[in-house]
């Protein structure tokens, strides 16, 4: 007995003393918090819950229920139908004209346009790789028709295979926002980088097998600069064209219409001096195409060092039907202030200005920030920063007068990166998603943009009655 | 009050969601509950061996649920079998009926439980038939227990052990829950002679099996579970977003991983049982310090390599039957081994990588270089040897891990083809303190045997409150970095 008697006092003594670590104070080393001990936890209901709702900025105003005018100069409130559980796009927009219904109109009338309707979205690593924006465009181009994976840098290294479609390059040098080499603002296109070029620089892009409708396309554009002029080939689709483009300080293209192909190749057989390329869109003549812009580690924030010539220039090249901001991810961290927040809130603010000088009539979408969880005594929470961001972002939204969406909320608030990641929808950083969480969200997002469009036609509708 | 005593009505029922895992907190209060029992029971063998196996079902039934009937008749079925093939001395025909009737139950369990959606679901795909999974629960450590029993029939049967004295000793050995759900793979020809000896508790034991607790806990809940979840895990999900560079530090840290997290719960295991008396082999002999992959196998998970090689590949002729029948026994063993690990074609895939490399050790070491089988290299060549055999388990340990095998070319190809070594200063920033962990986890392997006897040794010297503020260190330490949501082991599946 006595043996066992000592196993008893080396366990019974370790338990007694973690129970009275409960009681020392808070603990510090070098500003890090140490957490308590509380061997009790597991039976403390309380231990779960956490405490997020405590400074959360004024709750954004409600959108101005849309009013409509019937020819007989009848005014109706319009009452708009969402169906259950599928997020309400909240749309801020004044006037006759909502901040959505360019989109919506430009789908209707997708048969009719010389050229697809475009969406450019916005974001950080939370699109790296294709993830969400993939599955939107295979949906959107699922019910509107169209092809393509659209915009892809001409030599990010990210994107050598990106699920679906691949891009190989050779002699192009990476000059990126935030970057290790030397970069120059006013040379950045949409995608805040470009890539240095010299005779021999080539990319390609392939599209491999699978069901997506972004893995063939018919039309190849190239977006590059040439302040001394280049000549530039593209192939694709047993098709091919050599171009001379002249010397300009203006982004400029280079476009080849072919019969579906899964494989472009854009080579450069003479630069002139500072020849840059800045990657390509692969797309069809008609349907839905989504420009994946996305920037690892990105607030949003360089989006304004985006010169005005630049936005005029793909306004004119590449014109967009629908923008969508979608930041926060490094925003609302921990440890960032309301400040912080608001300031770089601001700066968006700032870009969706320059934005609508630039695309006048596009529709502008501010996507709140997804759940982002830390790890705390109680378990894996989100942190507090999350809804405040979501309601900082709505509240901007309201004030710019463009369309909001709750992503955060339509994932399932507090808590839901978790329990995606339980179902390996998520990574264990407890912030991204993998594939199978970016088609969920996208689903999500693609239902409320079908009920908006319902509900935009219901309304037009009325208008001619 | 109501609302707390609901909460220890729900910890205390199984939970698939909440296993008892000894990292968790609810177990130390749950081991001293325990003790204490086991003090008072101390003088009285029977009430005692009837204490630690009522306990250990509960501690199965925290796990797995009813299921713990199923421990219950793999126990009842192996006990009356064995002591049926020791009473039919005079017949071995009728023994080796007896026995196949064990493997019989033993192996249809484990493969109906383990293996049939694998298998189903194999055919199916060649048939072009479309196969939906069957609802099918795995019980935990099924694998473990199995093989556990199925070793003391055949050894009944090989004449190499006689039956234990009553069914009660026989679920105590099967059931004893520090081994139960993760192994070791304790034979009972190592553990039933210690069953009815009178409680002895050396300080040694104490000061070993402190030592072995607080080591596991640290390489489970500190180590493995932290860079898993940190690091590992992201690179795994989604090689495409990290570069060679981050993709070969997410496989040297699954390496790691899957070391500290095993071998760490065999050391806790190991720890609990000395605690209580009880002696396990060693399980886990630094195996990254291998020199070959034949050492490799030598030294890791000691339990299951020599089962495989006892009771499979012994059993299938092992190198009694020629040169080309064993490199084929070898092979069969591995891919078996590898099934083992869990029911899927990866796991077969590295089990059939580990049985090519014995057999290209095995040829070239000795029909080519004409080397004794425990030669051992020295200085520079050994180095060289730890450093490929190294890589070459890491390489094998992608295929493990990877969830398919497109996955693990993916890793392999951005290791090759995108590594960026440029990255290097910024990843080490970025990933200080997973990196730290892991430097640290790969010096301390490193470091001779002897450092370990010296701490054991010096923990004997001091008074019994120096090892509760070693396991109180050690505990502090994890709730620092624990995740509360304690991920289950690794080998909890297999």
């Amino acid at each position: 007995m006595k043996y066992v008697f000592h196993t008893f006092e080396i366990v019974a003594t370790t338990v007694a003393i973690l129970l009275l670590m409960w009681f020392l104070p808070p603990l510090n080393i070098d500003g890090v918090q140490l957490r308590k001990v509380d061997l009790l936890s597991d039976l403390d209901p309380q231990a779960d819950s956490t405490q997020n709702s405590a400074l959360l900025p004024p709750v954004a105003p409600k959108a101005p229920k849309p009013k409509v005018v019937t020819k007989s100069h009848k005014v109706i409130n319009f009452k708009e139908e969402w169906p259950d559980g599928v997020e309400h796009i909240v749309d801020y927009g004044t006037g006759d004209t909502l901040a959505m219904d360019h989109f919506y109109e430009a789908l209707a009338q997708v048969e009719k346009l010389d050229r697809p309707v475009r969406v450019a979205y916005f974001s950080d690593s939370f699109t790296e790789g294709d993830i969400f924006t993939r599955d939107l465009r295979e949906q959107l181009q699922e019910a509107w028709g169209g092809y393509g994976a659209g915009w892809l840098d001409a030599g990010n290294p990210i994107n050598k295979e990106i699920s679906n479609v691949g891009v190989s390059y050779s002699s192009l040098d990476e000059h990126v926002t935030a970057g290790k080499m030397p970069f120059n603002e006013s040379l950045q296109g949409l995608n805040q980088r470009y890539y240095t070029a010299s005779s021999g620089s080539s990319f390609t892009v392939t599209g491999f097998k699978g069901d997506y409708h972004s893995t063939s396309w018919t039309v190849a554009q190239l977006l590059l600069r040439a302040p001394a002029g280049a000549t530039v080939t593209v192939q694709q689709g047993g098709k091919s064209i050599t171009s001379k483009v002249p010397a300009s300080h203006r982004i400029q293209q280079v476009r080849l219409t072919s019969p579906a192909a899964s494989k472009a190749t854009f080579k450069l057989s003479g630069a002139g001096a500072g020849t840059m390329l800045l990657g390509a869109g692969l797309e069809g003549e008609h349907g839905v195409v989504v420009d994946n812009y996305s920037l690892r580690g990105s607030s949003g924030l360089t989006l304004g060092s985006i010169d005005a010539a630049t936005l005029a220039d793909y306004a004119k090249l590449r014109p967009y039907d629908l923008i969508v901001l979608h930041f926060g991810l490094n925003v609302a961290d921990k440890g960032s202030s309301t400040g912080i927040m608001k300031y770089v809130l601001k700066e968006h603010a700032a870009f969706i200005a320059n934005l609508r000088k630039a695309f006048p009539h596009a529709s502008i979408l501010v996507m709140s920030v997804t759940d982002h969880d830390s790890r705390s005594g109680g378990g894996i929470h989100t942190i507090k920063q999350v809804p405040q961001f979501v309601e900082l972002q709505q509240l901007m939204a309201a004030d710019q007068h463009v369309a909001f969406y709750n992503l955060f909320d339509a994932m399932g608030g507090e808590g839901s990166i978790g329990r995606l990641v339980e179902q390996h929808k998520a990574a264990k950083d407890y912030t991204h998603l993998s594939y199978g969480g970016g088609k969920l969200l996208a689903g999500k997002f693609f239902d409320s943009i079908k009920a908006g469009y319902k509900n935009y036609t219901r309304r037009k509708a009325l208008e001619k009655q | 009050m109501t609302v707390i005593l609901d909460r220890l009505l729900h910890l205390l029922s199984y939970n698939p969601q909440e296993p008892l895992i000894f990292s968790s907190g609810f177990f130390v209060f749950f081991f001293l509950i325990f003790i204490t029992g086991y003090l008072l029971l101390a003088g009285k063998l029977k009430a005692r061996l009837f204490y630690v196996t009522l306990f250990s079902y509960y501690f199965y039934y925290k796990t797995s649920g009813i299921y713990f009937l199923l421990l219950a008749l793999v126990t009842a079925s192996d006990y009356l079998i064995g002591a049926a093939i020791a009473r039919n001395t005079g017949s071995r025909q009728c023994q080796r009926r007896l026995l196949v009737l064990s493997l019989v139950i033993d192996l249809g369990l484990l493969a109906y439980f383990k293996y049939t959606n694998f298998f189903v679901g194999m055919v199916a795909n060649m048939i072009g038939c479309n196969f939906q999974p069957w609802d099918i629960f795995l019980p935990v450590g099924i694998s473990f227990f199995t093989f556990q029993s199925m070793s003391y029939v055949i050894d009944i049967y090989r004449g190499t052990l006689k039956p234990v004295p009553s069914l009660l000793d026989y679920a105590f050995y099967v059931s004893f829950f520090p081994q139960l759900v993760a192994g070791p793979i304790v034979r009972a020809s190592d553990f039933t002679p210690q069953i009815r000896k009178p409680i002895y508790i050396s300080r040694e034991m104490l000061a070993r099996g402190v030592y072995f607790i607080a080591i596991g806990l640290f390489k489970k809940a500190v180590i493995s579970d932290y860079i898993s979840l940190n690091f590992v895990d992201r690179v795994f999900d989604n090689p495409m977003a990290y570069s060679g560079l981050e993709n070969l530090l997410g496989v040297y840290g699954y390496a790691m991983q899957i070391y500290c997290d095993f071998s760490g719960y065999s050391d806790m295991a190991i720890g609990l049982a000395l605690l209580l008396g009880f002696h396990f082999p060693i399980n886990f002999n630094a195996p990254y310090k291998s020199s070959s992959i034949t050492d490799f196998w030598r030294r890791w998970h000691i339990s299951l390599s020599t089962w495989i090689r006892d009771y499979i590949y012994i059993s299938m002729g092992g190198n009694r039957k020629g040169k080309v029948r064993q490199y084929i026994n070898l092979m069969v063993t591995m891919l078996l081994a590898g099934l083992w690990h869990g029911a899927a074609l990866k796991f077969v895939a590295w089990g059939g990588m580990h049985g090519l490399a014995l057999c290209a050790h095995k040829f070239f070491s000795q029909t080519i270089l004409h080397r004794d089988r425990h030669y051992k290299s020295h200085g520079w060549r050994r180095v060289l040897a730890i450093v490929v055999t190294f890589h070459f388990v890491c390489l094998a340990w992608i295929f493990f891990r990877a969830d398919d095998f497109a996955t693990a070319a993916t890793v392999i190809k951005q290791i090759f083809t995108n590594f960026h070594a440029q990255l290097f200063s910024q990843v080490v920033v970025g990933y200080r303190y997973v990196l730290a962990i892991m430097l640290f986890g790969f010096v301390t392997h490193y470091l001779p045997d002897k450092w370990q006897e010296g701490i054991i040794s010096t923990l004997r010297r001091c008074p019994l409150i120096v090892h509760s503020l070693v396991l109180v260190a050690v505990i502090f330490l994890v709730i620092q970095v624990k995740n509360s949501d304690i991920q289950p082991f690794i080998y909890f599946q297999f």
